[in-house]
């Protein structure tokens, strides 16, 4: 099989946060390039960059990798929404109630 | 117009939880091909499969299940019942954080950067042993002493590094009689060592640091043969000088006075059971398996690149089974690396181990007066300042106290940059509470503090190293109950 450069996809932001896309497309850094377009609608066009020589199994391992972070980084999301405030909390509580200062 | 207070509040059903449960904050990562660990901000930890890890999220746990209560007892959720979880989890967080205030309990003195071996790996590009001005003189050896007591932690360590210190052991034992003399004021714990190939080690050196306590620290790479492939003394042989030493110490000074650290070259890769295995015939039941670093005659030399980060991982992964097994058959033996980490995941208030800390442990934690009076952040930074690079060096000691160097804004900025929380990848990541910053690395190997963890050895290092314990924890319950009793 010969070597590949690019693929392209689309993905739909009705099922992805625009955000847990960007930050599965952070992490693949090491195995490609991810360029994201402007919406259309619903959808972000997605385009794939590989280095030179990467192999079509290599190129579609790559995909099915980001696809699995994309799904992690939805509920990390997910839990990131629901828990920001109580985190911001719990610091409060924490640091309050030190003398940092007076140190 | 009257206006109620009820008006400017939201009624109960607002506050009401969405499910019989709220989450906490939590940070997840995949620990094998079908398992997510779950950690919080204290270092607590779940594992579960993904179907549990879906159902926790969408608030679909059926509270009577293990999953639920797991996750409930471990701060990961909290309903009614369970309320105080805030107060309990800013509790922990407050003992885990605190050793902040302790700064700066490390303290390096580059007491020359002479030498009388030419180890192929070194990192901190000695200098010929004839070359004089390469030595601390003793007004910045002063100058350093009075700075250390300015730190304000309760625990002070002073550690001599070269080169090989002990070619200028007069600056060592003025630097110890000062300290314990200033110290009869400030009734601080000082801990004192030695970093030696204990080449040079004599009768009247073993009286003075036996009088004052003072402990060795010392390279063993392993057998003869591989300690001596790397670690070359000309007109000499640097692995008996060092087993002797070890020796002599325990003979003069007691069992527990000498440690033992070994660094991975090329030709450590297939022989990590006989390095261990020569430390438990000198004796030891400790070992740091270290990889090298990208610095010093380790760069100049590409020794640091003739093998990968996956090369060192199943290295340590061997060596790691092998210690377990002779922790079995009866032996006890630590990896002082893993056990740094497993105090991490175990122990409440996390490990003080400066190379592994967020913020970094730059001057906070350690700091370094090299033998030119120069001051640095770390002992990595004084070993890249050798190299030219000098983004470490906070000041001088002609010029600098404690309080310049604290408040220098250069300092704040790397602090700032090094909080893991803030760092792409770092802020998601579930091992962020048993892991740390190390920007001498990233600026080394990327240029900058932060470095991008995709492309990060570092990284790929300590994920690989952390899923493995937790596996093995999770998976064996004899390797657990042995790493416990490291903690």
């Amino acid at each position: 099989m010969g070597a590949i450069r690019a693929r392209e996809t689309t993905l739909d932001t009705r099922l992805y946060r625009l955000v847990a896309v960007k930050k599965a497309a952070y992490r693949m850094a090491e195995r490609c390039t991810i360029v994201l377009g402007s919406p259309n609608g619903d959808d972000v066009p997605i385009t794939f960059s590989f280095p030179p020589n990467t192999s079509e199994n290599a190129a579609e391992e790559a995909i099915r990798l980001f696809h699995q972070e994309l799904l992690d980084e939805e509920l990390r999301a997910t839990i990131h929404e629901e828990t920001d405030a109580l985190r911001a909390l719990i610091l409060a509580h924490t640091f309050s109630r030190t003398d940092l200062v007076e140190r | 117009m009257t206006i109620t207070l009820a008006q400017n509040f939201e009624g109960n059903a607002h506050f009401a939880p969405r499910g019989p449960y709220r989450l906490l904050p939590a940070r997840m990562t995949r620990l094998d091909g079908s398992r997510y660990v779950l950690t919080n901000d204290v270092g607590e930890y779940v594992v579960l499969g993904r179907d549990d890890l879906e159902d926790y999220v969408r608030h679909r746990l059926a509270p009577d299940s293990p999953t639920y209560a797991a996750l409930k007892a471990r701060h990961f959720l909290f309903d009614d019942d369970s309320r105080v979880a805030i107060d309990l989890l800013a509790l922990k967080l407050r003992t885990r954080v605190d050793r902040l205030a302790e700064l700066t309990a490390l303290h390096i003195f580059v007491v020359t950067l002479r030498c009388d071996h030419t180890c192929a790996y070194c990192q901190v590009s000695r200098q010929t042993e004839d070359r004089a001005n390469f030595d601390m003189d003793a007004v910045h050896a002063d100058l350093a002493v009075d700075m250390v007591f300015r730190s304000p932690a309760s625990l002070l360590k002073i550690e001599f590094q070269g080169g090989e210190p002990l070619l200028n052991f007069e600056i060592i034992r003025q630097v110890v009689l000062r300290a314990e003399e200033v110290n009869r004021e400030h009734h601080r714990d000082l801990a004192l060592v030695i970093a030696s190939n204990l080449t040079h080690i004599t009768d009247e050196i073993l009286a003075f640091c036996g009088e004052h306590d003072v402990t060795f620290s010392t390279s063993l790479d392993g057998p003869e043969a591989l300690h001596n492939e790397r670690r070359a003394l000309p007109r000499g042989n640097s692995y008996k000088a060092a087993t002797a030493g070890i020796h002599r110490i325990r003979e003069v000074l007691g069992p527990y006075h000498v440690a033992g650290v070994m660094t991975t070259s090329p030709g450590s890769l297939t022989q990590v059971k006989a390095i261990i295995d020569e430390y438990v015939r000198q004796g030891f039941h400790s070992i740091f398996l270290r990889s090298l670093s990208p610095y010093g005659f380790a760069v100049k030399t590409s020794l640091v690149r003739r093998y990968s980060v996956h090369d060192w991982v199943r290295f340590y992964i061997d060596g790691l089974d092998h210690i377990l097994e002779l922790n079995r058959q009866g032996y006890p033996m630590r990896e002082e690396y893993a056990a740094v980490l497993l105090q991490k995941i175990f122990g409440l208030g996390g490990s003080g181990y400066v190379d592994l800390q967020s913020p970094a442990g730059l001057g906070i934690a350690g700091i370094v007066y090299n033998y030119d009076g120069g001051i640095y952040a770390s002992d990595e930074g004084r070993m890249l300042a050798e190299m030219g690079d000098h983004t470490f060096r906070l000041g001088h000691l002609d010029q600098d106290n404690f309080e310049s160097v604290m408040t220098n804004p250069l300092l704040i900025g790397m602090l700032d940059e090094t909080m893991l929380e803030g760092v792409p990848m770092c802020s998601d990541c579930a091992f962020l509470p048993y892991c740390g910053a190390d920007p001498v690395f990233h600026r080394a190997t990327q240029g900058d503090l932060v470095g991008h963890k995709a492309f990060s050895a570092f990284c790929h290092k300590q994920m690989a190293v952390l899923r493995h314990l937790l596996v093995r924890i999770e998976d064996d319950p004899s390797a657990r109950t042995i790493f416990e009793s490291w903690v």
